[in-house]
Order: C-alpha cells, then structure tokens, then sequence
C-alpha cells in the first residue's frame, strides 16, 4: 500500500551530511533545498505491514535479547517494511557522473525520507489498529542483537517482493536501497523508548557527533 | 472474427494454505512431499473450467532454492508432473509457471544480466524437458529480467512465452516500467502473449488493459488478484460473483486469456467461466506506431526526436583516450550531458582499432543504461559488437545500421528480428552512395522489403539517406532532401539523418547545419542525430516544433528563450578572478575558464596543477577538517577542480603528449556491496590531487582486485564496505592481495569499520573520510 511522505527533515539531512555549525553559504543551502525538493518527487513510497499475536510470531523473523526485552509488554507485534522506491537511487546514480556533491545531498535526502515515511507508516498502523493500544520503538534487523541475517525471513513473512517490490541481494543489502524493516510492538499502555540512543546505533564507533560530546537526537 | 476465452486457472498459494498444506519456505516442494494434495488443487482448478494449469514452479529457480535441499530440475519436473496428471485426458495444458529470482539485477542489486539469463536457462529447460506444454511469466515487475527470461525460454526451448507483468495504480510496475514498455519488448523479443497480473483487483486493471490492448497485437492476459488485500492479515475478501463479474468487462476489450492471481480459487473461476460462457472476444484493432524505449521511458516517434551523436570517438582525441583507458565516467558524462540537453535517443558507437568491441559495447551499453533512461541506438560495422550490445541493452533499441548489400542484411537483419530492435537502412550499397534521390529510394525500397521479409515491421525500419559534404559536392544536398520526401510519402517510414557533415569546411558551421537540419525535417527527417549541446540546432528544432504546430503556444520554444531555466545554484555574484577563488566557492565554469586562460598564456600544465590546484585543494581539505567547512563544499571544490584537470587533460591529449599522473591507485567496493558513493567521493577527491585512479566500480570480486593490481602494476588499493554483512569480503580481498605477493599497501573506510578493525583484518591504513585518503595516498606514493 502507499503511504504519504509529505515533508523530509532539513535537519536530519545537514546531520547525515556531517554538518556541525559552520556557516552554509547561499549556494550550498540552494543545492539542499534542490535536493529536497527532487527527493521529494521521485519517492514513491510504499509499505506493507502485518499484525500477529505474540505466540504466532513466524519462526526465524525474531531473535535476542533485545527485541524479547522490546516486546516483552505486548501481546501482538506489527512487522513493517518500508521502501521510497528505486527512481531515488536512479538520480543519485545518474547525480554522480556529473555532479557528485548533488547526488551525496540526494542520497542523504533519501535516508531522511525513509525515516519519514517510517513514521508516517506508524501513525496509519496506529490509527489501523484503534485506540488504547501503545507502540513500542521500531527496531529493524542489524539494530542491537537482531542479526542481518533474520531479513530474509522478514521479508518472505511479509511477501514483500510481491507487495511492495522490496527484496534483498545476496548480502543481505535491502533494494531499493532507501527502505526499512522493522518490527512494533503493540502493548495496553505506554510504553519507554527502550532503544534509542548512541549505543544501539549501527554509527557508534565512528560518530562524529558523540565524539564532539554531542548526539543527533535519536 | 471472435475468439473464444481461454481460462487459466487461479491462485496455487491461497489454495495450499486453504487445504492445510503449510507451504512454508519452499511451496515448491510440495509437488515432491504431496504430489496429490498439488495435483488436487489443479483438479479443482480444472472442474471449474481452467483449460491451462499453471505448475506450482513459480519459485523454482537455484538463486530461491539454495540452502533448501531441492534441485531445479527435480522440483520444475514434479510440478510439471503433478500439473500434467490433473489435465490428463482433459485436453487441458499444462503452463511452465515462472516467477522473478528473487533479486534485483543491476544496477539496482548485485545481480547480472547473464547470470540473470543463466538461472532461467536451468528453468526453461527443466521445463521443456519435464513437458510443458507453454511457459508463463508471472508477477514480473523489470522488464530487463523479463528480457532475461524470455530470451532463456525461446533459445532454449521452442515453447510459447507468455509474459504477465504487475503494475500498481499509476500505471507502472515497482521498477517504473510502463505499460507500453512492456508491450513494445515483449512482443519484439517474440513472446507469444502479454498480459498482467497481481497487485490488483480486475477493477483497479482495467484502465491499464485497456491501454495495453490498445498497445499491441498479441492475445492478452489477465490473472488479476481477489481485489486489494487487508493491510494488516494480508487477507482478500471479494466474492466470487464479483470478481467474475468484474473480469467478465475484460472481454469486450478483446481479453482472450483470463484468470485469477491472489486471493483467487476455483470458486472464482467456475464463476468466471458461468458469467461468460459463449461471449466472443472481439478482434482488436492496433494502430501500429514506431517506438523504442526503455523500461521506464517510452519514446514515440511521432514528431522530431533527437539522437545524440556524442558516444563516438570518430575524429575525437579525448574520447579515443578514454576508450583506450577504460574510462567510463568520460563516455557517462558525454551520455548525461547530452540527456539534459534534451537528447531523446543516444547513439553509442565504441568502434576503435585495438580495442575489442563487442566487450566494450556491453560495458558502456550497461553503464549508459544505469546513468539515463534513454534508449539507445547501437552503432557498429560489427556484427558481433551489435549482438552483444543488442543482447544486454533495457528496452527496445535501434540498430545503426544496415545498407542496400545483400550480405549486410543478411548478418544484420535477423538480430534485429530477434532482439525486436528497430533498424536504420543506409542507402548505399556496394556500388556507393547512388548521386541522385531516385537511387536512394530504390535502396530504400529494397531495404524495407527484406526487413519485412524477415519479419521486421514496417514501422521498426528507419531510412538514413545520407548527407554529404555540401562544400565538396554542392549540388547533393537537395538529393538528399527529395530522397527523405519520397521515403516518408512512398514508403511511410521514419528517416534518420547525421546531419552535422553538411557543413564540414566551411566556416560557421553551425548556421549551414541549422539550415539544413530545418530543410531536413520539413522533407520527412524525424530522426536527425547532431549535438544537442549546439544551441543553434537545438534552436532549428524548437522553431520547426512552433511552425509545424507541435509545440503548441510555442511553450518550449519560450521557456528556452527566456534565458537559462531556474537552476539550484544562484549563479555567482561576480566572476572568480583566480583559479583559488573559483575552487574555494566550487565554481567549475570560472575554473575551466581560468585554467583555458593559463594554458593559453603559456604557463605549462604541471605548474597549473602544483602553484594553483593543488595549493588551492589542500586549503579547502584543511578547512574542513577544522569542521569551518561541510562535506558538500569540500566535494563542490573538488568538482571546480575537476574541471580545470579536464581542460588540462583535453589539453595534452590533444598535443599528443602522455598523460601526468602522480601514480596509480585502484578503488573498489567489495564483493556483495553497492554502496559506492564514499568510495566515489575518494575518488573525485584523489583524481583531484594528480593521482590516476582505476575504479572497478561496486561489488567487486576479489580476482578482479588483484588481477588489475598486478597487471597494471599497483601499488595502492582502497576498498570501501558499507555492511557488516560485506565486511568479510573486503578481509578476503585483502588476504588474496596478499597471497598473490604483490607487494602493495590497502587502505580501508566506510561507516561500520573502525581503525581497530582495519587492522585486524590486515589493512594498513584506515581512512575515516576522503581527506584522510589523500593524506594516505601521499605517504603511499608522494
């Protein structure tokens, strides 16, 4: 099904591009904006999701420490995958043979955006799934101890290839590149951002961020 | 004339899972661990009034089943076996079910067109031998793997193709591809039947059969799904009578094969085939049109469409260089360059003693096709080089191109038949080019009748009727003129014309081309190949669009005279005075202009670089990394760099004189990772500094590392992995430089490695970021 992405966070995209502070001249701020707004044109977002009881749970999609502890006040799990398509990665292609720093902005657009459309997937599985229900923190595979190697599984459980055009290659890379997986859980009250923060991130050893004393607010 | 429906059958994994028969990982196997309970459902399937069942094979492809236990052919042949045992004494057939690898291929995955083509080899052939009746391709979303797939089946067995894609609402199926791409390949590469199937209900179809029945000749397919799924148990609710009743509407459409995909039973398909029982399918009627493509882009010829002559290293200094280097990023900035300029087609000529040219054609076929989505018109004297390009080219291309010799038609002709390529005729043949119109014609003529001979159609045949030098013999171009008048009014056909040689040897040449490319286009050429990147001819087809009424309110012609269309970059304040300045701001143009400026005034290339480049780099690379300044500038300074290393090196090309470089340095992204642009902006950074850099691109095995670090004699090598997942083969790549005992240094980088696991995995250098990289690369080789 498609989703809406309707804005990408300016913000999040001068973070990936390593920004700290420093003056960005007129020009560069005109190539972020461009790069917004053509990131914004070629997504095509799509997601799929499936809702299962704790108990039924597909073997091989779940596995570890961390998402028992993620899950362990909910008695049903959404499983999501989200994807903005492959013309992103068309243009941040076609970006590098003549201008390299579009289609590094492009590219970092595109991760912001599949974060949006991540959370713009969880407001509609919120808003599916009625009232008085609370989600947990979306963890993908490769997060904390959710090996790489569950993907495969994740996306057969959500016949994401058919659905959504979402496949992996051999090496457990997701394609189109700009795309998520993620598991929910969906618990009867509130629950504690379990998982965010600097030390379940996949960036931590090479952060320049918490290296300055910082973090980029995830 | 009617015809009658054909009934498929419906869906095989609903049914599994209706009768308990967990299909689990590998539905496949089912026809080997419960024949009968397979061989149940196509009885069931065949009660209801399926006259073709489709095997439960979908998947059985080596790339899914690894890891199973299963082997193609032992599964293709069980599910043609339990297929067959259903239709036995029905009179039914038994369909070969295909369905996509599992992977995407490149350049979106890892996955090749060859290797692509080989796993569908293994299938076709289980399947022929197995005795299936036809093959059916399923549920297909990219067109470039259906090519794989198709070719597969009709190389290897002599089986009817039918070829079903999956389209979204808009139109286009997941990787873009449109309808009428799809239609356009398909029937050009011989399938026997197109259709659609899942992703949708018959309702929401029903627009794109209409449009794809409108499209082409071939019987059409449609399987659509239940209606739309239920987002959060995957379940499909619609009933019966109603998908039966929403399927029935495709008859009259001229739908001749119809089934069900997800969500579907037999309960479905016994109401399908009540509701239409005695209707007839109307014949339909298709407008043939001239069209190429690719996947996502369809180009119509149905007015004046640029071919961009720039791929061709004829009488080009710079372009031979980088041939002969394997330069694929100077040919990729020729192909996206011209594509902003407003090419619709590109020729791609890569034809140069000493090279091999069928190798290279597929290279630079595949590298163009991952950069733009134009089609591409192939051009090669050689058989060879236009068959291998022929073979891997997306889409539907043309080939450049036959003459008037018999022989020639004879070699050329059938790839064009096979490859349903569209084809350009020259009119000359082994006596030359015939001086009057009146001859051209008649080659013209001979030409269209021997491509409809070999079952070329009419409007696949393109007519080039050849310009000549006006300079040297000026009463020849209005031959050429009335030749084009009389193959547009006689035969109907398209024409093509190189036009730029009109003015060879005269000065201001591009006013004699403009006016003769105006006459042209008014005397039948649709189709001129020039260099949409000279304004005065792209200006003689905007004014032609306007006076012939194409460009309706003259809105292009407008936009392109109201000055430069909005850009992102504001353009810079005022000029940059010195070579610093413009590389500071990443001003590529003043770059160029100011290192024109210096050459031209005698300052050598070296002193170019070392006084002005190379000081001006090191100043941007310190000021990034006190963090004054962000990624973006830093690779903006690197690309007005860039640009003044390109007009030296046009420079000293064009003098005939080596190259400079400060040493060799090969780049790669490891086996197993696209993720290439850190990789990509290391090597800007590094080309900027002097160093010549061979990349082997992204997802390079390790033999290819080290073959070219011995052979081109290597003494630096950077490789870069994204993944944890790929880490593993950036350490095996290291470990085979290693046991091949060239002696070389490896740097390492990307997101997920740390200097601590650099070395641990054998590297010698670690590189956080680009700059990092040059500071390596001038310990490495100074």
């Amino acid at each position: 099904m498609s989703v809406t992405l309707s804005r990408i966070s300016r913000a999040e995209v001068l973070q990936y591009l390593g920004w700290r502070g420093s003056e960005i001249p007129p020009e560069v701020n005109a190539q972020v904006d461009g790069c917004l707004q053509q990131a914004l044109e070629l997504a095509a977002p799509r997601m799929v999701w499936r809702l299962f009881p704790a108990a039924e749970i597909p073997e091989g999609v779940l596995a570890g420490a961390d998402v028992r502890a993620l899950l362990c006040e909910s008695g049903r799990c959404v499983l999501m995958a989200a994807t903005l398509g492959g013309r992103i990665e068309d243009a941040i292609r076609r970006a590098q043979v003549r201008d390299m720093t579009r289609a590094l902005i492009l590219d970092c657009c595109g991760s912001a955006a599949i974060e949006a459309v991540c959370d713009a997937a969880e407001e509609e599985i919120r808003s599916a799934l009625g009232g008085g229900v609370f989600l947990t923190d979306r963890f993908s595979p490769g997060y904390g101890d959710l090996p790489l190697s569950v993907q495969p599984r994740f996306l057969e459980v959500l016949d994401a290839s058919r659905r959504i055009g979402l496949t992996l290659t051999p090496t457990g890379i997701l394609t189109p590149r700009k795309s998520v997986t993620a598991v929910l859980g969906v618990a009867g009250r509130p629950q504690p951002r379990r998982f965010r923060g600097c030390a379940y991130c996949s960036m931590f050893e090479n952060c320049t961020y918490r290296k300055a004393g910082k973090s980029c607010g995830k | 004339m009617g015809n009658k429906i054909t009934y498929l059958d419906g869906a095989m994994g609903t049914m599994l899972q209706k009768s308990g028969l967990c299909p689990g990982r590998c539905p496949e196997a089912l026809c080997l661990t419960n024949p009968d309970g397979v061989t149940a459902i196509h009885r069931a399937y065949l009660a209801a009034g399926s006259q073709i069942a489709y095997a439960n094979s979908f998947g059985a492809n080596r790339y899914k089943l690894a890891g199973t236990g299963y082997a193609v052919e032992a599964l293709v042949s069980a599910a043609v076996a339990c297929a067959r045992a259903a239709c036995a004494g029905s009179g039914a057939r038994v369909a070969l079910d295909v369905g996509p690898i599992g992977q995407m291929l490149e350049p979106y995955g890892t996955l090749s067109f060859e290797e692509a083509y080989d796993i569908y080899r293994e299938v076709m052939l289980a399947g022929a031998a197995a005795g299936a009746d036809l093959i059916a391709l399923e549920t297909m979303t990219d067109l470039y793997e259906v090519k794989a797939a198709v070719l597969a089946a009709k190389e290897h067995t002599r089986l009817p193709v039918f070829v079903t894609m999956t389209f979204e609402e808009n139109g286009r199926t997941f990787t873009g591809c449109t309808v009428e791409a799809m239609a356009a390949v398909a029937e050009g590469l011989g399938a026997d039947a197109v259709g659609m199937n899942c992703s949708l209900g018959p309702r929401e179809l029903y627009p794109l059969v209409e449009r794809l029945c409108a499209l082409t000749a071939l019987p059409v397919v449609v399987k659509a799904n239940a209606g739309l799924p239920d987002p959060a148990t995957g379940e499909y609710h619609i009933t019966p009578a109603a998908f039966a009743g929403e399927m029935a509407r495709f008859a009259a459409l001229g739908v001749s094969y119809m089934g069900g995909c997800c969500g579907t039973d037999p309960a479905c398909i016994a109401m399908l085939a009540e509701q239409t029982k005695g209707v007839e399918v109307p014949a339909r009627c298709v407008r043939r049109r001239s069209v190429v493509c690719t996947p996502t882009n369809v180009v119509n010829i149905d007015g004046v469409r640029i071919i961009g002559e720039r791929i061709n290293p004829t009488g080009k200094k710079r372009f031979r260089q980088a041939l002969l280097e394997n330069d694929l990023d100077y040919i990729l900035g020729q192909a996206v360059e011209q594509a902003d300029a407003g090419a619709h087609i590109l020729d791609v000529n890569v034809g140069l003693p000493g090279i091999d040219e069928p190798q290279m054609m597929v290279r630079v076929v595949k590298a163009i096709q991952s950069v733009t989505d134009l089609p591409l018109q192939l051009d090669s004297s050689d058989p060879a080089a236009l068959e291998a390009g022929l073979r891997v080219v997306s889409g539907k291309a043309i080939i450049n191109s036959v003459n008037g010799e018999q022989a020639v038609l004879g070699r050329i002709l059938p790839l064009a038949k096979k490859y349903g390529a569209a084809v350009v005729g020259l009119t000359m043949d082994s006596h030359g080019i015939p001086p009057t119109a009146e001859g051209r014609f008649a080659i013209a003529a001979r030409i269209l009748e021997e491509a409809r001979r070999h079952g070329i159609p009419a409007e696949d045949v393109f007519i080039d009727c050849l310009t000549l030098t006006v300079s040297a013999e000026q009463d020849k171009a209005v031959e050429t003129l009335r030749a084009m008048q009389m193959v547009r009014d006689r035969l109907g056909l398209h024409c093509v014309l190189g036009v730029s040689n009109i003015s060879f040897g005269l000065p201001a040449r591009s006013k004699i081309t403009a006016g003769f490319l105006t006459l042209a286009m008014a005397h039948g050429l649709d189709l001129p190949i020039l260099n949409p990147s000279v304004r005065p001819v792209m200006d003689a087809v905007r004014v032609y669009n306007v006076l012939y009424n194409v460009d309706k309110g003259a809105q292009a012609y407008i936009a392109a005279n109201l000055g430069e269309t909005a850009s992102d970059a504001p353009a810079a304040p005022v000029a940059a005075r010195d070579i610093p300045y413009a590389i500071e701001k990443g001003l590529g143009a003043d770059a160029r202009r100011l290192t024109a400026g210096l050459l031209a005034a005698g300052m050598p290339e070296t002193e170019i670089i070392s006084r002005q480049l190379i000081p001006a780099l090191d100043a941007v690379g310190a000021r990034f990394e006190k963090g004054e300044i962000f990624l973006p500038q830093l690779i903006n300074s690197a690309g007005a760099a860039q640009e003044a290393f390109d007009v030296i090196r046009t420079a000293i090309a064009d003098r005939g004189a080596p190259p400079v470089s400060k040493g060799k340095v090969i780049v790669a992204t490891v086996k197993g990772d696209i993720h290439d642009i850190g990789k990509n902006i290391v090597k800007t950074i590094l080309e900027n500094y002097g160093y010549t850099v061979i990349d082997l691109g992204r997802d390079v095995p390790a033999e290819t590392v080290v073959q070219t670090a011995v052979r081109e004699d290597v003494r630096l090598i950077g490789l870069s992995a994204l993944m944890t997942t790929t880490l593993g083969s950036m350490e095996q790549t290291i470990q085979a430089l290693r046991d091949s005992g060239h002696a070389c240094k490896v740097w390492v980088g990307g997101a997920v490695l740390t200097p601590d696991y650099a070395q641990t995995i054998g590297a010698d250098y670690f590189a956080r970021d680009a700059r990092e990289s040059v500071a390596i690369a001038r310990e490495v080789l100074g």
